[in-house]
Parts: structure tokens; C-alpha cells; sequence
């Protein structure tokens, strides 16, 4: 099975996200992982890049892309937004999509389609992998049962991120099993969580929020597992104005997978990025460790 | 084929001309309640050349680029991809977008690439609150996103400049449609 992977963290991963980019690094490392930086990495333009400049976008994907090249790894990419564009951009070149102009490629295409670009949730859900998850447990989470959400980039579309079931992505929900949680099964784990229009439509944005936190609470769950930063900050922080919304108070946590792969590893810093929520898991984490 | 579809398919490479309006792309569509246009219709609009009201439409902006509908189309029509398309023809034209604060964010997020080559959400967020006339929402969120050492206030950027202004500048001289 192979353990060194060049590793492309994107700016949200160092800023708004940064107990995923800290928390990631931190389990791949407890498990025999070997993750090498991208050198001068760029930004893969989001989702702002392809609504409105569609080449531009192309060219910075395409210059990570270049980057990881020249590693001869395959490149893991944590961020949801960042897999999406790179594993798209990968597509276009293959494909000959028409915002691609020649210029664009810093090294020839046959390199830039070489490059294999996956996701932690791809790394860590193979049945070997999957093994050493279960192997290093030492904390019992068995009272969280978690409603795992996938939102839109990790699955969709098909044709450039395949690496589960579009409708029905089982990978995290496995990983949340092997680490001796109760994965939770719901019907909002690839509705769209309104993305950057948190921000910029936020009424519109808390709309689908709301219906995801209130599924997730109706399935009986007691935390949500994500893998995206944007999906985490949109689902973590608003829950004041979901609330307002529902016209019902919800509360649930919200953690990357790897934070919850932390606690059941029982790593030092856990804590620390627990911290960093908005939403504050504490109240459920003491509960559910301190039982033991 | 319209021309406006055939524009469409320059920018995208989606050839909309085979939707025979099943209209599973709206069924799906997480945003459809707040769009004026449903994603079938725009579509209808496309290949009846009705320009204007395409490129005008609120649908452009509120579409979140989710690829629900990309993902279920029988006929492999990524609506997703025409959106960018859409959005980015409104752009190019100057026309005034149909839910400003969407298209000021968008700016505000590549001119914060522009100068770094990467995202510093304590530069972005200020910006685009100053640009998009809101300063009060948001406010207490920022601060405790602020304390919880989540926007850090040093930015890093990219060694390697002139490869970021390059991909700027294939747009703003790109070749085809001029931006």
C-alpha cells in the first residue's frame, strides 16, 4: 500500500480550516503516512475562478498540477473545492476542454493527465487502509453517532471525481465505523450546502443549511463528519441563523473526519482544534469520552 | 443551431442542444426555490436565442455550481458548466449583475488570487464587506472566527508572480470572445 503522497493543503486549510489542515496531517503522520508539501502551491481559483474567469481558473489548476508533476507522487488534496478543480482541470486537459489555450501549460499535457490526484477519504477507505484505522483505536467513540456529509465536490460530477457512489458515498461512513463510531444513516449527505453563498446570498445559503443540520438531527445523530472546510464553516457557524429558521433550536457538532480519527487515536493536540469550532463539540466529547 | 447556443458550446463545450426538457436538473436543483429561472428553462432560453434574458437573469448568480443537475442529465448536459458560461459572458459584457453582492464577491475573491496567488480571508473578508456596502453582518462571526485563530493575520503568497499574473492575463487577452 502506498504511504508518500505529495500533500496540497489550499489557502482555506491554512486560515478558516486550519484544525482540518492540522488535524489531517497530524492522523495521516499516526498512521505511517508520508505527506510532502507542494512546493509553492497557487490557489485553484474555487469556485469564484470558474464562475467568471473559466480560463484563468484553468491555468492555476493546471500550474498544481504541473507542481505535482514533478514530485512523480500522487497528490492528495483534503479540501473539497481544491480536489474538484484540480481532478477537473486534469479532465480538461484530457478532454480538451475550449478554456484551455496552449499557453496555460507549463509542462506538456501528457504530464499534467499523468498526475494522480485523490482524496484522504480515497487514501484512507481501502480495505487495507481501512485495517490500519481500525488497528489504532485506543478510544471507544462508540457514543457518537454520526451523520457523515459529503456536499456536492467530492462526488460530483461523476465523470471528473469519481471515486464512490455519486448518490450514495459510502467512504466516510466506513472510516467513521472502523474508528468505532455509529455512522448514521440520512438522506442530506450530498445536498449542497450553499457554499460560498454563505457569504454572499446568506439568506439563501442558511435555507439549505438548515434542512441539512435539522435531517441530520432527525436521523439521531449527535455529529456531523465532513470533509470539506467550506461545508464546516458553513454548517458550524450558522446554526444561530438555521436555527432562527426552523423556528427550533439546533445544536449538533460539527468535525472534520480526521479530528473524530484524532480523538479516537487519542492524539495530544486534539483538543486544540476542537477549540477552533464555533458550534463548541465539548459538551458531547466529555460526555462520550469521560463515560469510559 | 442558435447562435446563442453555439456561443455557449464555444465557452463550455456543452452542446445544449440535446435536452428534450425531462427537467431533472430543476427537480434536483437545491436552488431552484429562490432562482427566476429554472435550470430547464434557462436552457429553453439558450436555444430560443433569448440572450438577454439569459444573461440578465438572477439563475446565473444563484446557481452554487453544486453539479446536481450535471450529475443526473440523461443527456450528459452539464448545466453547471453553462452557468460558468453565462456568468462569464455577463462578466466580459459589464453588464450589471442580477444579485450584485454574488458578482462583487467573485471580484473581490480573484483580485485577493490576483495578488498573491493564493486566499488571505482576513484581507478577502474586509474587502468584500467595504465593496458590497455590508458592514454589519457578520460582524461578531468575524471577530469569533478572529479570536478562535482561524484568520490569521500574515499572508502567504505564491514565489513563482509572474505564473499567477499569466493566468490572469490569458483571460484578459485571451483569445476568442474578449473579455
Amino acid at each position: 500500500m502506498r504511504k508518500d503522497y505529495a500533500y496540497f493543503p489550499g489557502c482555506s486549510l491554512r486560515g478558516t480550516g486550519a484544525e482540518f489542515g492540522a488535524s489531517l496531517e497530524a492522523v495521516f503522520r499516526h498512521l505511517g503516512y508520508t505527506l510532502e508539501e507542494l512546493p509553492d502551491w497557487n490557489c485553484c481559483g474555487a469556485t469564484s475562478g470558474h464562475a467568471i474567469r473559466p480560463r484563468t481558473a484553468l491555468a492555476l489548476a493546471i500550474r498544481n498540477l504541473a507542481q505535482a508533476a514533478a514530485t512523480h507522487k500522487p497528490l492528495v488534496v483534503p479540501c473539497a473545492a481544491c480536489y474538484h478543480n484540480l481532478r477537473a482541470a486534469r479532465l480538461a486537459v484530457e478532454g480538451g476542454d475550449p478554456a484551455l489555450v496552449a499557453e496555460a501549460l507549463p509542462i506538456p499535457a501528457a504530464g499534467i493527465a499523468a498526475v494522480s490526484v485523490v482524496h484522504p477519504l480515497e487514501v484512507l477507505s481501502s480495505k487495507e487502509a481501512l485495517a490500519e484505522v481500525r488497528a489504532k483505536v485506543v478510544d471507544k467513540l462508540a457514543g457518537f453517532r454520526v451523520a457523515s456529509y459529503y456536499g456536492c465536490l467530492l462526488s460530483r460530477p461523476p465523470k471528473a471525481v469519481k471515486f464512490d457512489d455519486t448518490e450514495n458515498p459510502t467512504a466516510m461512513d466506513r472510516i467513521v465505523a472502523a474508528i468505532g463510531a455509529q455512522p448514521v444513516d440520512w438522506s442530506w449527505k450530498v445536498d449542497c450546502c450553499g457554499g460560498n453563498l454563505s457569504l454572499s446570498a446568506t439568506e439563501v445559503a442558511v435555507d439549505l443549511i438548515a434542512k441539512i443540520l435539522a435531517g441530520a438531527e432527525e436521523a439521531g445523530a449527535n455529529a456531523i463528519a465532513v470533509a470539506c472546510p467550506l461545508c464546516h464553516a458553513n454548517l458550524d457557524t450558522r446554526q444561530f441563523e438555521a436555527s432562527r429558521k426552523l423556528r427550533r433550536k439546533v445544536e449538533i457538532p460539527v468535525f472534520y473526519f480526521t479530528e473524530l480519527m484524532a480523538l479516537a487515536y487519542d492524539l495530544p493536540r486534539a483538543e486544540k482544534w476542537l477549540r477552533k469550532h464555533i458550534t463548541t463539540p465539548f459538551p458531547l466529547v466529555d460526555a462520550i469520552l469521560e463515560e469510559e | 443551431m442558435a447562435r446563442f447556443a453555439d456561443e455557449i458550446k464555444r465557452i463550455s463545450g456543452v452542446d445544449v442542444a440535446t435536452c428534450f426538457q425531462c427537467r431533472k436538473c430543476t427537480s434536483g436543483c437545491p436552488l431552484a426555490d429562490h432562482m427566476d429561472a429554472a435550470p430547464a428553462l434557462m436552457i429553453r432560453r439558450i436555444l430560443y436565442d433569448r440572450r438577454e434574458a439569459a444573461l440578465s437573469s438572477k439563475t446565473i448568480w444563484l446557481c452554487a455550481s453544486c453539479y446536481t443537475c450535471s450529475a443526473r442529465c440523461p443527456n450528459d448536459i452539464d448545466f453547471a458548466r453553462v452557468a460558468d458560461a453565462l456568468r462569464t459572458l455577463a462578466v466580459r459584457e459589464g453588464r450589471k449583475a442580477a444579485v450584485p453582492k454574488i458578482a462583487v464577491f467573485h471580484k473581490a475573491f480573484l483580485d485577493d488570487v490576483r495578488r498573491r496567488g493564493r486566499v488571505h480571508e482576513a484581507t478577502l473578508m474586509p474587502i468584500f464587506k467595504l465593496k458590497s456596502l455590508d458592514l454589519t453582518s457578520d460582524v461578531e462571526l468575524g471577530m469569533a472566527m478572529f479570536f478562535k485563530g482561524k484568520l490569521p493575520l500574515i499572508p502567504h503568497g505564491v514565489k513563482d508572480k509572474k505564473a499567477v499574473k499569466k493566468a490572469f492575463e490569458l483571460e484578459d487577452k485571451g483569445p476568442g470572445e474578449k473579455p
